[in-house]
């Protein structure tokens, strides 16, 4: 299907099929068979060892192959086999390990695709060492909601077969990869002496931006014979932000001039009184009451105010798309990558900056020049969703209300639609100088449109291709 | 994880020895075990591994077919399993003598490769302890009853345990632990192997006792009294092959039977049957050789190798296409025990004599139920006063002839509403319609009243329009019934068909539209049972028809390795270089710095004494066209052009003459 677009979604909205009662439930009968079955996916993963699969698959294969015990000796190898498995799956429901305590030490911020060290302290209470123990992180359910599992839908689902999108399993998988946020490996915990702390280095490598939440920490013990493992939850629940990826950028030059920007230093600089006096004039209409110099006033009977240097400095515009008709999007995801990228290039300048998109609402945050800090900018970032609930024009009389004050405007756009182009080309024709990058899937030919004179401006970045691209910049 | 030093050696001898397939497993742990003394190891890429993992792939459906095509089918699945650590011997070598700790599991799907980025494509296998269990299973599926067995498998499971003990648990308390492991397992098994016993006599019993009536073979279950249209299916159970100019016998008796009771049921007095003698050409001889003799290809399908024959009555020999039991009853039935899945025979058969054993005085009983009836007729046909067999017969033939027609269709008026007849003496008296096994009922019965014995017989009616080219297609449909009537003067039995033939019964034996495509997928069925269940050892060729399938498998795996050294060989230096760019003039270049004093440092990169010697000569450009032409012919897997091989030479030429005559370096 098409996507629809700005203008056309409402009317694409009224289109868009109502589902029935029955396909309800399916839905339902569907998402509740999936979670169970993940929830006990997950119970099996963690509990039964490589070892104890293959036994349990030799004690099946022994017992089909040994169901006549006239014609093979195999019932033999199964008894053993399942007296074994009856014993050690006894034995692990005993852990011993409850006098243990953890306490996880992580970091304020991690970034995506980058492994993030922390440590934990372990401290065995109990008088007996603990030995062959494993460490497992347990993060926050992965598993969808059903609202998100009816709702949002496998990039190129509309490909799959029949079958495929009426069971939605590659959804259901998907929808999981995607709010698994991290790759974390089960640590192994060296012997635990009575009475002592042990501190123990462990890693992980977030997926995605956002914040990381921990449920809490899993201690695994062995059963006597290394088949299946007995786990104790201690809850410990903590959250760590993760930042967007970010590409490197060399320092490139932006377009635009320094610009007189309303208040000065003063609002350029957080704390302090930083503002050159230059003269006492008559007091004008919409001047502010804390600049009439009251003295002067006392001595002439008028208001007078005071006048200070005019402060002109570059301020930029970094204007995120976020309008994208589906739930999820991985040129979305890069087009953050790209805008955080771009943050913490221009941030090294002396220069002012002001993130703009539109979540829930309309968002202008400001940094540079001790307003704020990159990490700010990164934290928003990190949070940033797709909007599927306003129109584009939102943003666009945004950026335009703030365009007086701009120097130049970078824009990250997800498409290079003739919405957008027009909304460049109303920039350009205020003077404001505009650099645009595209976000795409594919490394088709993009026509540049408004940006055609400045072609130096316009930068397509193919999925595949966002690092190079940027780097050459 | 490896296995710990023996285990998979001693799984092996354990397999071979409880298969009877020692000799191979002996070369075959040694060969395994080897590996951990060898340093040498192959270097396979993944795609190597893929090619070894398509081979065990071959060797197991191979080893499927084979086992399918020379076995018996039940012994089959257990026969597959013993032989199971052949095919994949292959790819526990590439393990033990390749570079790959463990396997990863691409190797093994098609659809992980096609996914390479799935989190189940990026792990591993380690194929050894799988390996092992393998050996386990393939040693338990033996017969071979030994008290050695069982500690044998205890022991090896014990040892691979041991090297996975987590060490939170003390050696004694563990080995406590799986000493009750074992006796459990000892006792268990012992009990298991009773309840098996116990529960299958239980079960067969239970089984006899539901189906008793349909599944007794003394037993023949008539549809007589039955209202209804009776139906067959054209489904072909018979293939007849006449000798060439000869015609098939016209019946195919596979039942015979001499006690009629319940108004519906015929059934055998005595069933015992006794095993007749096959010699080892595969020949069984059921009575003396004929003087006039005719003889017929049979072919017929035998559900599990047993199965009774349908034969030419006065069959005396038949020679069969694969070692058969044959047995025997006093009615002349012979039926096989032990065979193949498809009969092939041919029967030898003439006139005379038969197997079945003389009229005794159960072939002259008539139920009570139909004597009244039986005795209206026979005096209507005067048949008491008949004093010669013939004319007995030639009444009775008559009889049915002229007053009876043939019927499909059995209605109410075949019943009698009053209860009084049978539907037998129905037929006789009033109805006067039915079907074949109508008019063989009442025939024994009516020859039986007249003083000569008499017995129903089954079987089919070979039809003449059933001919294809020299076959005779015998069906379902063509079912029939007839009596066998024992002529007292010449002492031998014979067929005596009364049912009249009849247009009705020709419309309904019509084949279907559908008959042609079903016959051609039968037929197809049918001659690969035929090749399947030849007398040729064809087993052992399609075992070699495996051989160029393995060899090129393997020529795959290593022709890539091949082709790489062939291709060195034939270098313009004559020298054989160990790794890519081994010859690059670079190394002379090297040597030759080394000798001015401006030698590359211990552990210096490449790069830095690049920068190093750029200072020293006039053009660095030349100088960089060195390291990096060699660079990339190092490890560029694509290589380089001749035209930059030339170059490099002709730099390290440039560049050594100038660092040759530069002043300072010839004060050095």
């Amino acid at each position: 299907m098409p996507l629809p677009e700005d203008g056309e979604r409402a009317w694409w909205k009224c289109f868009h099929r109502v589902p029935d009662v029955e396909t309800i439930m399916f839905q339902r009968y569907l998402f509740h068979n999936y979670r169970v079955f993940a929830a006990l996916k997950y119970w099996l993963k963690r509990r039964i060892t490589p070892a104890g699969w293959l036994v349990l698959g030799a004690t099946l294969a022994a017992a089909a192959l040994g169901v006549d015990t006239n014609s093979s000796l195999a019932y033999q190898t199964f008894t053993f086999l399942f007296c074994l498995v009856m014993v050690s799956a006894i034995l692990a429901c005993w852990s011993g390990t409850s006098k243990i305590v953890a306490e996880r030490i992580l970091p304020r911020f991690g970034s995506a695709q980058e492994r993030l060290f922390y440590s934990f302290v372990f401290r065995n209470n109990s008088r007996h060492a603990q030995r062959s123990l494993h460490a497992y992180e347990e993060l926050i359910d992965p598993r969808p909601t059903f609202t998100q599992f009816v709702e949002t839908a496998e990039p190129g689902e509309e490909r799959r077969n029949w079958l495929d999108r009426t069971y939605h399993y590659y959804r259901w998988n998907w929808l999981l990869a995607q709010n698994t946020r991290a790759e974390i490996e089960e640590q192994s915990l060296a012997d635990l002496p009575p009475g002592l702390d042990q501190n123990v280095r462990a890693e992980l490598l977030p997926l995605r931006r956002g914040v990381l939440r921990f449920a809490g920490v899993a201690i695994a013990s062995p059963d006597p014979f290394g088949l299946f493992r007995s786990l104790r939850k201690i809850p410990a629940p903590q959250s760590v932000l993760i930042l967007p990826k970010r590409y490197v950028i060399p320092p490139f030059e932006l377009p635009g001039t320094m610009k007189y920007q309303q208040g000065g230093v003063s609002m350029a600089s957080a704390i302090g009184e930083s503002e050159e006096f230059v003269s006492l004039r008559e007091y004008r209409p919409g001047d502010p009451l804390r600049r009439i110099h009251w003295k002067s006033f006392a001595k002439t009977g008028k208001p007078i105010v005071k006048e200070f240097q005019e402060e002109f400095f570059v301020r930029h515009a970094l204007i995120l798309d976020t309008f994208s008709a589906h739930a999820h999007s991985e040129v979305f995801e890069e087009a953050v990558s790209v805008a955080a990228s771009l943050a913490f290039t221009i941030q090294n300048q002396d220069s002012l900056l002001d993130l703009m998109f539109v979540g829930p609402q309309a968002y202008c945050f400001t940094s540079g020049r001790g307003l704020g800090h990159t990490e700010q900018l990164l934290e928003i970032l990190a949070s940033v969703q797709i909007c599927r609930e306003k129109e584009f024009e939102t943003l666009e009389n945004l950026v335009l209300e703030h365009a007086p004050q701009i120097s130049g405007c970078i824009c990250v756009f997800l498409e290079w639609t003739e919405r957008r182009k027009s909304f460049v080309q109303s920039l350009k024709s205020r003077g404001t100088p505009v650099m645009v990058f595209v976000v795409t899937e594919t490394d088709a030919p993009v026509d540049p449109g408004p940006m055609a004179e400045r072609p130096e401006n316009f930068h397509v970045l193919p999925m595949e291709q966002v690092a190079t691209k940027l780097a050459a910049l | 994880m490896k296995t710990p030093i023996g285990l998979l050696g001693a799984a092996l001898l354990f397999w071979g020895w409880q298969c009877g397939l020692l000799i191979w497993a002996v070369p075959m742990a040694i060969v395994l075990e080897a590996s951990r003394f060898l340093a040498t190891r192959w270097e396979f890429s993944s795609g190597d591994l893929k090619r070894i993992w398509n081979l065990c792939a071959v060797l197991f459906f191979g080893t499927g077919i084979v086992l399918y095509s020379s076995e018996e089918t039940v012994r089959v699945p257990l026969k597959f399993t013993q032989w199971i650590p052949f095919p994949f011997f292959p790819m526990m070598l590439a393990q033990a003598y390749g570079n790959w700790e463990k396997i990863p599991l691409s190797v093994f799907s098609w659809f992980l490769r096609r996914n390479p980025e799935t989190p189940i494509a990026k792990k591993t296998l380690n194929v050894s302890y799988l390996y092992f269990a393998l050996c386990l299973l393939a040693a338990s599926a033996t017969k071979l009853t030994t008290p050695l067995f069982y500690p044998g498998v205890v022991l090896l499971i014990v040892l691979a345990l041991v090297a996975n003990r987590p060490a939170r648990l003390s050696v004694s308390l563990w080995v406590g632990l799986i000493t009750i492991v074992a006796v459990s397992g000892h006792f268990g098994h012992q009990q298991l192997h009773m309840l098996h016993g116990n529960l299958e006599g239980a079960l067969a019993r239970w089984f006899v006792g539901l189906f008793s009536r349909q599944m007794n073979m003394d037993e023949s279950q008539t549809a007589i009294g039955r209202v209804g249209r009776i139906s067959l299916s054209g489904r072909i159970v018979l293939r007849l092959e006449p000798e060439p100019g000869g015609s098939p016998p016209a019946l195919l008796r596979d039942g015979s039977y001499d006690v009629f009771y319940r108004n519906t049921t015929w059934r055998n007095s005595q069933n015992e049957f006794a095993t007749v003698f096959v010699d080892t050409n595969d020949v069984a001889t059921l009575q003396e050789p004929k003087a006039l003799n005719f003889s017929v290809g049979i072919a017929s399908y035998l559900s599990g190798g047993r199965g009774e024959l349908s034969l030419p009555h006065g069959s005396y020999e038949l020679h069969l296409n694969f070692p058969v039991v044959l047995e025997t009853n006093r009615m002349g039935i012979a039926r096989i025990q032990e065979g193949p899945g498809l009969l092939d025979m041919v029967a030898y058969y003439g006139p005379g004599k038969s197997r079945d054993a003389p009229g005794s005085t159960m072939d002259l009983e008539i139920p009570k139920q139909e004597k009244a009836t039986i005795l209206q007729i026979a005096r209507e046909l005067n048949l008491g006063e008949e004093a010669s067999e013939r004319k007995k017969l030639e009444k009775i033939a008559n009889f049915f002839r002229d007053h009876f027609s043939y019927s499909m269709e059995i209605t109410r008026k075949h019943i009698d509403s009053s209860g009084q007849r049978t539907p037998l003496g129905q037929f006789l008296t009033v109805a006067r319609s039915g079907h074949c096994e109508y008019f063989a009922t009442a025939t024994v019965l009516l020859l039986r009243q007249a003083g000569i014995p008499a017995r129903y017989a089954t079987g089919y009616l070979v039809d003449e329009s059933e001919r294809r080219g020299k076959t005779y297609f015998v069906r379902e449909r063509d079912a029939h019934a007839w009596a066998m009537v024992f002529r007292k003067e010449k002492g031998i039995w014979e067929e005596f068909d009364t049912t009249p033939a009849s247009a009705e019964r020709e419309v309904n034996l019509a084949p279907s539209s559908w008959e042609r495509i079903s016959d051609f997928f039968a037929n197809l069925k049918f001659q690969f049972a035929k090749w399947r269940w030849s007398k040729t050892s064809y087993s052992r060729y399609l075992s070699w028809l495996l051989v160029p399938l393995v060899l090129f498998l393997v020529w795959r795996i290593l022709a890539k390795r091949t082709r790489q050294r062939l291709g060195s060989l034939t270098d313009s230096t004559g020298v054989e270089p160990v790794w890519p760019g081994s010859d690059s003039e670079f190394y002379q270049f090297d040597q030759k710095m080394t000798a001015l004093g401006l030698g590359r440092l211990p552990n210096e990169p490449t790069r830095y004494w690049q920068q190093r010697l750029e200072f020293e000569v006039d053009d660095p450009a030349r100088l960089a066209q060195i390291f990096e032409v060699h660079h990339r012919l190092r490890f560029d897997p694509i290589g380089v052009t001749e035209k930059d091989r030339h170059q490099l030479r002709s730099s390290v030429e440039y560049c050594l003459r100038q660092f040759e005559a530069h002043p300072a370096i010839k004060s050095v």
